[in-house]
C-alpha cells in the first residue's frame, strides 16, 4: 500500500505556483514527497493551445509535455516539509515524444525523484495513454529558494 | 590523473573553461556560467568526483576557485 496522498486541482495549487493556463496537471493520484508523484491531465478540444496547434491537426505541443511532467515533478519536490510554494525551475531536459496527444487523449503522468540535493533534483518522467507510453523525459530541476541557503 | 587535474576537469567541464582560466580570479558569479545553478552542480560533481560530501558552511564559503582547494583539503583530498 502507497504511504502517499492525493491532490486536487486546488491542492495542487497549494504546492506549486503554475497557474491557468499554464497549470498543465489536472490531479495527482498519488504523491510520495521527495520520491514520485503520479497522476493526469484531461485533454480536451477546448484547452487553448489545441486551437492553433494545429489548425485542422489538433495535437499537444511537446513544450507542453514537458511543462505537465515537470510539474508534477515539481508536486514531488513541493510537498517536501518547508518547500510548499517554492519556485521550481527546468534547468535541463532531455525529451522524446512517441504517439501525438490529441483532444479527448487521458494523459497519465507518472514521475521519479532521482536524486534531491541543495535544491537540485535529478529527475525522469513519463507520459502514458492507456498503456502506451506517449512521451518521456529526464530533466534536471532547481528549488530556487532551496537552493539560495547554499551559495556565497 | 592528479588531484589537481580531477579538480579542474569538473571546472573545465561545467564552465567550459581552459586551463589558463583556472586562477585565483575565478570567482563566484565572475563568470556567466558559475552562477548559482552552476554552484549547485559543481558541488555536486566534486562530491562524486572526489568521494566526499560537504558540509553545508564549506559550500557557502566555495567562493572562488582558489578556495575550493583549501575547503576540498579539508576532507582528506592531498593535492
Amino acid at each position: 500500500m502507497s504511504d502517499g496522498f492525493s491532490l486536487d486541482y486546488l491542492g495542487i495549487q497549494k504546492y506549486i505556483r503554475n497557474r491557468y493556463p499554464l497549470l498543465m496537471i489536472d490531479y495527482v493520484d498519488d504523491v510520495l514527497p521527495g520520491k514520485y508523484a503520479k497522476g493526469y491531465k484531461n485533454l480536451t478540444n477546448n484547452d487553448w493551445f489545441f486551437r492553433e496547434h494545429f489548425p485542422g491537426d489538433n495535437i499537444m505541443p511537446g513544450s507542453l509535455q514537458i511543462e505537465a511532467i515537470t510539474q508534477m515533478c515539481a508536486i514531488a519536490i513541493n510537498t517536501l516539509p518547508s518547500m510548499e510554494g517554492d519556485t521550481v525551475k527546468l534547468i535541463d531536459v532531455k525529451s522524446r515524444f512517441i504517439i501525438p496527444i490529441v483532444p479527448g487523449d487521458k494523459l497519465l503522468i507518472e514521475t521519479k525523484i532521482e536524486s534531491f540535493k541543495r535544491g537540485l533534483a535529478k529527475c525522469s518522467g513519463k507520459g502514458m495513454i492507456g498503456d502506451s507510453i506517449v512521451c518521456e523525459l529526464e530533466c534536471l530541476l532547481l528549488a530556487e529558494n532551496e537552493a539560495k541557503k547554499y551559495l556565497p | 590523473m592528479t588531484t589537481l587535474e580531477k579538480y579542474n576537469g569538473v571546472f573545465k567541464k561545467l564552465f567550459s573553461l581552459n586551463e589558463e582560466q583556472l586562477n585565483e580570479q575565478l570567482v563566484y558569479q565572475g563568470i556567466p556560467a558559475w552562477d548559482s545553478i552552476g554552484h549547485m552542480e559543481m558541488v555536486a560533481e566534486l562530491e562524486d568526483v572526489f568521494g566526499i560530501m560537504l558540509e553545508t558552511e564549506d559550500i557557502i564559503d566555495f567562493s572562488s576557485y582558489t578556495k575550493g582547494i583549501e575547503i576540498i583539503q579539508k576532507y582528506g583530498v592531498e593535492f
